[in-house]
């Protein structure tokens, strides 16, 4: 009997990208399957039906793996505070739910400035278009088509608005006063039921998931779906090596958490989408002869530019109710009143105004999200009856240019629980980062003085940056000599290997990733769909003009 | 026994048995914080819970619109969200038995005989000297007062911005006290904005920039 098991194609990791490429494969009749370090997040486990809900985002619901420590995480070093779960579904288990897409700009950073290490993208906003209206109706998007700042796209699918409330009503009174652009935004939070899911009831705290299911997620949006099709998802499993023969991914080797023994699967396809970290982590943790550097890495391209976005958090606290508590935290509206570039500025790129909700009580007495944290004693009371639910926060989200120093290495001396290498980040931010994001500070009190914001507080430009956004590190391009990946997300060196999550990206745009996460994965399922037979019998990786089209 | 996930049971932090070479204090395999805090809180005898509430009245002070920050049983709270002795100080808010009640016991009964100003300033010595304690105690005040439903109908009562504020977001949620979009509102939101076709993105002037490295 053979030491190893043998499927069609493997997939590392159950997240945007895993469970996407997943749901296109899984009627082909293929033999898929996941493996996911973490397990499957049960409803129970979430913290909205309790009282102290807002002392527990700072324990397990801790965004970053080094303060929540939980058994399936690894350690991230490095001055970095990267923010993802390991789990079915990913980070978006804790995520906000913004669902922007890239513009059709963001594809052509290279020829805009070609700063740093900026490339433009093999493939343009047209192309991934369809890709992206398809997944949206996969997951369940909230939203109003026609936002004139983007291409027409009347053919996604939206589930009516997230409802505004004070807060977002008083946005988009202070843009639409200054002349600037505004729109409501499009949220993963479904505003109807769907099957084994319920419709958003306003909530809030989707930073620490959704139990109804109302948050979009692959837990609910794909993963019921793909096993009901027989892909075999298994929970609690971690990849110690990716390994390769004969210029090809040939599987992986897996320790079952639950009994701590190691198992081996070959596989035709190898998907690999473990985040913007993990993912080069894997790679570079799966050094073996032939690959002395790492797999994939014959160019040292593995974990360069690396992006998280420039992030400041902006305070305002107004002389009267804006009730922040209530409503999905999914942003209720945006301004890309300064998305493009004008030179004028002094800098590249540009950035987004995203309107963000509230927590609780706790959240107002412990400072919101910039430190502003209430006095104690005789000021106590005073401070939270003006502070608490008067408060609206903006997040100030810049494009970072991607820097080759800015990088996800292994940490020579750090292990994991299975002794599996840590991951190391290097990221700095870059001049062009700091003067778009002083700009953006600006602008954003600009906007909520003009409608009466009595006080402000912000964080400054934010350094490390809250990572919820992991970029750029095994990069799609145009040359084998400029990235990791081809324009299908194939590795240059070995064709059946893929790499389909957020460091598949080129350049970060001034927006949430995950919506075009997604819309990659769609796409690189059904390439992998379409051309299965060409791919598995390909040795080398074609070219962009040379690879099968879809 | 192992629960569900297979993980063996650890309340509260890895047990100090666990092996110690890596960073951060040790191994990641065990140590998932129960929801809710400890099952077994840990135990404050008379004396230190004495102090832990009047501690509760100096952070917040009493105010006859509200609850007494020692009437609402605190010192529960802090008993489930504090690490116990034996096990590693892993979890928010960092904060373990052995310290924390040699705190308490430091501050005393002169802490529970002083007046409020005198208590003030005892706290604020703690606060300057940089202690870890003041923050600690002061999180599980903050976290623990506001999260009593007591206190929750006092902010609904108090705060005009609270009214509507119902504690744990599920399951009422919101939604029927959230404003909707105003049709007039709404129909002004596409005046502004625009963006660039894929073959509008040309080069831009460099020579503008105007930040060096």
């Amino acid at each position: 009997m053979a030491s190893y098991e043998e499927v069609d194609v493997l997939i590392i990791g159950a997240g945007p990208g895993g469970a996407g490429v997943a749901y296109e494969l899984k009627d082909t009749g293929a033999k898929i399957v996941c493996l996911e370090q973490g397990p499957w997040v049960t409803p129970p486990e979430h913290p909205h039906y309790h009282d102290e809900w807002e002392i527990e985002k700072q324990r397990g619901w801790a965004y970053d793996p080094n303060v929540r420590q939980l058994p399936e995480d690894y350690p991230v070093t490095g001055t970095t505070t990267p923010y993802m779960m390991n789990n079915v579904g990913g980070s978006t288990v804790h995520y906000a739910g913004h669902w922007p897409r890239y513009k059709p700009v963001d594809f052509r950073k290279g020829t805009e400035h070609g700063l740093e290490g900026t490339i433009d993208w093999p493939i343009s906003y047209e192309d991934l278009a369809p890709f992206y209206d398809r997944n949206d109706a996969i997951y369940g998007i909230s939203g109003l088509i026609g936002d004139p700042s983007y291409p027409d796209r009347k053919n996604a699918q939206r589930d009516p608005m997230v409802l505004p409330g004070k807060l977002g009503l008083k946005y988009a009174k202070a843009s639409r006063d200054l002349g600037w652009h505004w729109w409501p935004s499009d949220n993963a939070v479904i505003t109807r039921p769907r099957e084994n899911r319920e419709a958003d009831v306003g909530h809030g705290n989707e930073l620490s998931g959704s139990p109804t299911g109302s948050l979009s997620t692959p837990a609910h949006a794909h993963w019921p779906y793909n096993v009901r099709a027989g892909v075999d998802l298994r929970p609690m499993s971690r990849v110690e090596t990716i390994t390769a023969e004969g210029g090809k991914a040939t599987g992986a080797v897996y320790i079952d958490r639950n009994t701590g023994n190691r198992h081996e699967i070959r596989a035709k396809i190898v998907v690999l989408a473990a985040n913007g970290i993990g993912s080069p982590r894997m790679l570079l943790a799966s050094a073996q002869k032939g690959h002395e550097n790492g797999l994939a890495n014959s160019n040292g391209m593995v974990g360069k530019y690396l992006m998280h976005h420039v992030f400041a958090f902006c305070d305002s606290w107004f002389d009267e109710p804006v009730e922040g508590f209530k409503g999905s935290f999914g942003s209720p509206m945006y301004s890309h009143e300064f998305y493009h570039t004008d030179m004028d500025r002094g800098f590249v790129n540009g950035f987004g105004m995203q309107v963000a909700r509230s927590f609780g009580p706790s959240y107002a007495a412990m400072g919101t999200h910039t430190g502003y944290t209430a006095p104690w004693g005789e000021k106590h009371r005073d401070f939270f009856a003006n502070h608490f639910a008067n408060h609206l926060m903006v997040f100030m989200f810049g494009e970072d240019l991607p820097v080759e120093s800015n990088a996800v290495t292994l940490d020579p001396e750090v292990t994991d629980s299975d002794g599996i290498p840590a991951a190391h980040v290097n990221y700095e931010l870059h001049p062009n980062d700091i003067a778009l994001a002083k700009y953006g500070i600006e602008k954003i009190f600009e906007a909520t003085r003009a409608v009466g914001a009595v006080e402000t507080n912000d964080t400054g430009v934010l350094y490390p940056p809250p990572a919820w956004h992991l970029m750029g590190t095994c990069r799609m391009g145009n040359t084998p000599e400029d990235s990791v990946l081809n324009k299908w997300c194939q590795t240059w060196d070995l064709p059946n290997l893929f790499v389909v999550d957020g460091s598949t990206l080129t350049t970060g745009g001034a927006v949430n990733p995950t919506s075009t996460i997604g819309a990659l994965a769609v796409r690189a399922g059904e390439y992998i769909k379409r051309n299965y037979d060409h791919i598995t019998s390909q040795r080398t990786t074609p070219s962009n003009a040379d690879a099968p089209s879809m | 026994m192992n629960n569900a996930l297979g993980e063996k049971p650890a309340p509260f932090g890895a047990p100090e048995t666990t092996v110690e070479p890596g960073w951060g204090g040790g191994f990641f395999e065990t140590g998932r914080p129960r929801l809710g805090g400890l099952e077994q809180p840990v135990q404050f005898n008379d004396a230190q819970a004495a102090v832990l509430n009047a501690l509760a009245d100096t952070i917040i002070p009493p105010h006859p619109d509200w609850p007494n920050a020692s009437e609402v049983d605190l010192v529960a709270f802090c008993g489930r969200y504090i690490t116990p002795s034996g096990y590693k100080n892993k979890h928010f808010p960092f904060a373990d038995a052995d310290s924390f009640t040699a705190a308490l016991d430091k501050l005393g009964q002169a802490f529970v005989d002083a007046d409020p100003a005198e208590r003030a300033k005892a706290f604020e010595a703690l606060e300057k000297a940089e202690d870890p304690f003041f923050e600690q105690i002061r999180a599980l005040v903050y976290y623990g007062y506001y999260s009593r439903p007591e206190v929750v109908i006092a902010i609904r009562k108090n705060v005009p911005a609270g009214k509507d504020y119902h504690g744990p977001p599920l399951p009422y949620g919101y939604i029927q006290s959230l404003e909707p979009w105003d049709e007039t509102t709404l129909a002004q939101a596409n005046e502004n904005g625009s963006y660039l076709e894929t073959e509008q993105v040309t080069r831009v002037d460099l020579s503008k920039l105007t930040w060096t490295k």
